[in-house]
């Protein structure tokens, strides 16, 4: 179901992502969020083509606070920003963080070896239903995501999706 | 490298990558005129911005203390060099499926020069033929942009297949056909071919002379 990975460039640290659909307190979590109460990210799983594209956020967000560089203020704030193929922070957070009205959340948790507690406190306050990770492909607005990370028809023949946005949230603030 | 549901990154040092960082933004736009030194991940990202889609490794990661990057791993796949080298091998009439192969990589190489983008180490050992489902082409995959640069300049386009070219048959003996496929493929695809061509036979002819005269 949920899905931990370890980030290898930081062998102590683990990645997990769970998913839900049929969320029905999105805004009460999105609350919760914005006072700090809840110890993981929370992201609109439609703009997602697959796990991957959070590892890789989760993995630059968690490197940028490992030497101070982050943008954003806090490391969950950070991963949310880091999906974004643009600098702007406001607009990474409506676009790929959860609002009132999802129905569907991906939360994100990094954490150590052996805090799967912190899993599964976020996971509890989640009043939804619990999707395999891997299926958050069926929740994908294909066509937003493309125009969001300004994807051409010829990248994906060349391509896939997937690396096309991968690519654009790795090299965002060296272009 | 991170450890994924695909598969690992091929990690890459890059001394250059250190000294720009800390310059963040104007010092990577690209100027209008003449050349601009960038890096690895100025060439990748390019393709992946620019809308004819050179393929080209994905950049997953750029590791700012380390000053390095991470790159898809092209799995699956030789360098067009060995695959050249088994078909000549095995049998000369296989090489249709070469000159179909030479073709691409014309179509390729003039897509990345009307980008402006001069790869800098053209060989047949920096193209990968990944393999893809069965029963379809293998698919072509350009890498190792360490020496790449961006010029609009017919010249410097010209010594980029000219260095292909040297590479290419003195790696690869009777293929002076298959490199002109090549050549007539890439001059049918690239909108600015005529100047590129002419500037190739320029260098082609300076290089003799060197030779008659060293």
């Amino acid at each position: 179901m949920k899905l931990t990975q370890t980030l290898e460039l930081y062998p102590d640290t683990r990645v997990t992502q769970v998913l839900f659909k049929s969320v029905e307190n999105a805004a009460e979590l999105r609350q919760k969020a914005v006072e700090g109460k809840i110890n993981g990210a929370l992201i609109n799983p439609t703009m997602l083509v697959d796990p991957f594209q959070v590892l890789v956020a989760a993995n630059r967000a968690f490197h940028l606070h490992s030497i101070g560089k982050m943008k954003t203020r806090s490391l969950n704030s950070e991963i949310i920003f880091s999906l974004s193929p643009t600098n702007n922070i406001s607009e990474a957070f409506k676009r790929f963080g959860l609002s009132d009205r999802d129905v569907s959340v991906l939360v994100v948790v990094v954490h150590g070896k052996d805090e799967l507690q912190a899993v599964a406190d976020v996971t509890a306050m989640v009043d939804g239903q619990q999707l395999p990770v891997d299926q958050v492909s069926s929740l994908s607005d294909l066509e937003k995501i493309r125009k969001l990370y300004k994807v051409t028809p010829q990248e994906e023949t060349c391509g896939s999706l997937l690396d096309a946005v991968v690519c654009r949230m790795a090299i965002k603030d060296v272009m | 490298m991170i450890i994924t549901i695909n598969g690992a990154g091929v990690r890459k040092e890059l001394q250059r990558l250190k000294v720009k960082i800390t310059n963040v933004s104007d010092q990577w736009r690209l100027t209008k005129n003449g050349k601009q030194e960038v890096t690895d991940v100025m060439y990748l990202t390019m393709f992946y911005f620019s809308s004819s889609g050179i393929p080209a490794p994905a950049v997953y990661f750029v590791d700012y203390k380390y000053h390095c990057i991470f790159l898809e791993e092209i799995v699956g796949s030789s360098t067009l060099r060995d695959h050249i080298n088994s078909v000549q091998r095995r049998d000369s009439c296989a090489d249709r499926g070469l000159h179909e192969l030479a073709e691409r990589v014309g179509r390729i190489l003039a897509k990345m020069h009307d980008e402006n983008v001069i790869h800098g180490d053209l060989t047949t050992s920096n193209m990968l033929l990944r393999r893809g489902p069965e029963a379809t082409e293998p698919e072509l995959v350009f890498i190792d942009f360490g020496l790449s640069y961006i010029s609009a300049l017919p010249e410097d386009k010209g010594v980029d297949l000219f260095v292909l070219e040297k590479a290419f048959l003195s790696t690869h003996p009777d293929t002076d056909v298959l490199f002109e496929k090549l050549l007539k493929s890439y001059a049918a695809t690239s909108k600015m071919s005529a100047a590129v061509i002419k500037k190739l036979d320029e260098v082609r002819l300076r290089g003799r002379k060197r030779s008659m005269v060293g």
